[in-house]
This record gives C-alpha cells, structure tokens and sequence, in this order.
C-alpha cells in the first residue's frame, strides 16, 4: 500500500506537470501563430495598400464612439487651462489687440480699395476664377504621438460626404489631406509626415515647389528651381497643381536655408500648429474642379503621385538652392 | 495589505479581463489629444509599459493572443503600418515572460531596470520596423524620447496596476 501511494504521487505531479506544459506548449503556438499573422499583415500593408486602408477605416469606424467620450474630458479641460491663461494676459493682450486694430484697420481699407479693383480688373480680362468649396467642420478626436506617423483622426467621415484626397484647413492655413475615410471618423495626413507632398507656390516671387514632410516638425521644400531666391520669412500658398488642393490656401513661411545635411535644405514653419489642432475644415474640393491650367494630370494620377512620395516628376528643375545675396 | 475576499466564479471571470482592458483603456488614452500643448508631440509607450507589468505579476491573465489585438488596436489608430505594434507587442511579451523568473517579486527597482531594457529593445524593434516597412531612414531622435519618456511614466503606470491587482483574486 505504502509503495502503492508513493508511486501515486509521482505520477499525479506527472499529470499536472503534463497539463502545465500543454498550457506552455499553446501559449507557444499561439505565438508563433500571432507573430506570423502580425508580418503577414505588414507585408499586406506594402502590397494591398488599397484593401488595407477599408480595413484600418472599418476597424476606426469601431473604435470612434470609444475615442469621442474619451477626448470629451480632455477637451474641457484643455477650454479651462485656456481660459485660465486668458485671466492672467488680459491687461496686456489688450493692449496688443488694440495696436494690432490700429494697424489692421489700415490694411482693411486697403484691401476693400484693392479688392474692388481687383473685380473690376477681372471683368475687364474675363478671368476665370477657381470657385470657392464648400467646407464640413469637424473636431479632431485622436492624436497619437507617434514617432512615424503624423496624422490625426476627426469626427466626420463619409456619412457627411468627406472622401479620400480633399484638403483640410485650419483657421491659419493648411493642415494637410484625407488619407482615409470611414463612416463616422477619417484620418488625416499632416504636411510633417513621411508620406506628405503639397505643391506650392512662393507667393511674392511665384516659383514653384514642393513641400516634403520627413516626420521632422518642419517640412522642407523639394525641386525649388535653382534660381529661385528665396529668403527667410518667404511665405508659401498652395499651387493648385495636380488639382488636389485649391490655390492660394496660406501653408507657412520659410524658417531656414541651407540646413541640413546636403547644405541646402529649405524648411518651413507652418502656419497652423499640428500640436493644437482641436477643430479643422474639410474643404470639399473635388479633382474635376482642377483649376485651369492644369495639363495631363488627371486628378487620380495626382493623387497616387502625392501619396506614392517619390513619384512626383522632377523635370528642369534641381534641387539646389541659391540663397539670397 | 487587503485580504483576499471569497469571490465568486463571475467575479473571477471579471478580474481576468482586467489586464486585458487596462492595456485598451491605456492605449486609448495615449490616442486623445493632450490637454497640455506641446504635450503630444511625442506620447510614452504606455501599452508596453502595461503588457510588461502583467506579463510579470500575472502572465497567464496577458496571453499572446490579448497582447496581439492590443498591438493591433494601437496599430489602427495610430495610423502607422498595420502588424508594426502587434509584432513589437508580441516580442515585448516573449521578452517580458523570459525575464520574469529575475524580475517577479523583486524590488521595484529591479523591476524598473528590467523595464527600462525591455522598452529600449520595443523602441529600437518598431523603429528598425517602420524604417523597413518606409524604406527610408527615419530619425531615430523621436524614438528615443518616447522610449525615455515611457521609463519615467512606468512608476506611475506600475502605482496604477498594482492598486488595480490588489483588488484581484489571486493567482492559482
């Protein structure tokens, strides 16, 4: 009997020890299972882009009632830290607001002056004007600071007619495109990220370019013509070429020359601060309405050329930089 | 400390799912735009930190399976390549799991310490990642700060978790 229980023992410790080690070995398997789904999924991304992107826009459909309570707090509290701030600045802030009035009242009256000559200027020539798009305001619901990708995700997508490709706006200038749209929540690309190319146009000296983020805060300029001098300070409008953004919208102005490692990188501050975005315009501007001028490139091709990232054609220009004497 | 109180088979059910969720909810606070300006330029890998704990004090309630949508949830939402995080989550789990037996019931500060190591590799990892998946060489500055930013959040994330798994039955 004695025997008996002691080779009893052994093998109940046996049995659980056994039972230990399925556990272990599936936990292993489902492992090696999961590690191989995550890099088929990654090599997916590379290759279906398109069926990935309805698949990440489903999957952000799903998460979008989790991410709207969320931000609600942070929203609020965000409003009081501002409203705190204005408590303590009144006084002076007064005193800028009045200065700025003083001289912004100038530029008023010289704008209305110029813009009635501007209309009559036009109906002298019967120039053709891009007409204005109409806009979907939105508020912006996540921000993952992530050291690859700069986008962030608002509350509005193709139930409200948002749609893969149109420009989005803040109120001091471009903030970038939809990269993807579901149902309720899009996502937008910023012009800092790897994948953003915008054409622009220097507004004074009118040469073209191309604004290339690289992830870094501030964008750099691509395919300024080498006789272009541009200084410090320079501002930059959207072109209108390749018919995805509308001409004229304020992207930033130029912050450094001759940076970087090749010696003549061109970098540019912009105008809206993707770090405080709360609520953006969508402009619903369609490709169909390419602004006159533009030749051979249809809307789409535009499109893939700006999202592909290298493949915006360089023709006579290079990319080096004179700078400003 | 709290005494473990009889609790029932639902409340079992509800204290396994309590890692799992945590790791969610913490994802998604990372995703909300930040309060303070400034702020989300570059925001702490508060799920690695997550994983990490309970992979040590609890593996069995963070399988590889809950480690993976975890990675994915972040994957979707970020933007980023789809399978980057799941992938790096999976290692940061595999990697945790291998140093519990130095790490589990050990000062904190050796918990930090291992902790520090094991978000170096996840940086270094997803970094490594994106730049193959871009094809570019991408500034490794941004990953560094997140990396050094989730050491200094842990003790706080750590403080969080374990009031969290005090109210849990303990493990079998």
């Amino acid at each position: 009997m004695g025997n008996g229980m002691k080779r009893m023992r052994p093998r109940v410790n046996q049995g659980g020890r056994l039972a230990v080690r399925l556990q272990d070995l599936g936990q292993r398997l489902s492992f090696i299972i999961l590690v191989c789904a995550a890099l088929v999924l990654l090599l997916a991304g590379r290759t279906e882009t398109e069926r990935m992107e309805v698949f990440r826009s489903a999957l952000s459909d799903f998460t979008a009632p989790l991410l709207e309570v969320s931000s609600r707090p942070v929203q609020v509290l965000r409003a009081s830290f501002e409203q705190f701030d204005q408590y303590f600045n009144t006084l002076e802030e007064n005193q800028i607001l009045r200065a700025r009035l003083a001289r912004l009242q100038t530029w008023h009256s010289l704008a209305l002056k110029l813009e009635n000559e501007n209309k009559e200027f036009r109906s002298l020539l019967n120039a053709q004007d891009v007409p204005e798009a109409p806009f979907i305001s939105a508020r912006v619901i996540g921000d993952l600071g992530s050291p690859f990708v700069h986008t962030v995700l608002i509350n509005a997508g193709q139930k409200l007619g948002i749609q893969k490709g149109m420009p989005v706006i803040g109120s001091e200038g471009l903030i970038g495109q939809v990269v993807s749209a579901g149902q309720q929540v899009s996502r937008v690309l910023l012009l800092s990220d790897l994948n953003s190319r915008v054409p622009v146009r220097l507004e004074t000296s009118g040469y073209h370019s191309v604004l290339a983020g690289d992830n870094e805060v501030q964008p750099q300029l691509f395919f300024l013509p080498a006789r272009a001098n541009v200084a410090v300070g320079d501002r930059l409008v959207t072109s209108g070429h390749g018919g995805v953004f509308p001409p004229d919208i304020p992207v930033g102005k130029i912050s450094s020359l001759n940076g970087g490692a090749s010696g003549n990188e061109v970098r540019v501050q912009t105008f809206s601060d993707e770090h405080r975005l709360t609520f953006v315009r969508v402009l619903q501007y369609r490709g169909h309405e390419a602004p006159p001028g533009t030749i051979g490139v249809t809307p789409v091709e535009a499109r893939s050329k700006t999202n592909g990232g290298e493949a915006i054609n360089e023709s006579d220009v290079s990319p080096a930089i004179k700078r400003e004497q | 400390m709290r005494s473990a109180q009889p609790i029932g088979v639902i409340g079992r059910f509800v204290a396994a799912l309590v890692p799992s969720l945590t790791a969610v909810v913490f994802v998604l606070v990372g995703v909300v735009p930040a309060a303070v300006p400034g702020l989300s330029t570059v925001s702490p890998l508060l799920s690695v930190a997550v994983i990490f704990f309970w992979v040590v004090t609890r593996p069995a309630l963070m399988p590889p399976a809950a480690v993976f949508f975890v990675g994915l949830l972040q994957d979707v939402l970020s933007g980023g390549p789809i399978g980057l995080w799941a992938l790096t989550l999976l290692v940061v789990q595999y990697l945790s799991l291998s140093q519990r037996q130095y790490l589990f019931g050990k000062t904190f500060t050796l918990g930090w310490v291992g902790f520090a190591s094991i978000v170096s590799g996840a940086a270094l990892l997803a970094w490594l990642g994106a730049c193959i998946y871009y094809g570019v060489f991408l500034s490794p500055a941004p990953v560094l700060v997140q990396g050094a930013l989730t050491m200094l959040v842990y003790p706080a994330i750590a403080w969080i978790l374990v009031g969290l798994s005090r109210w849990m039955p303990p493990a079998q």
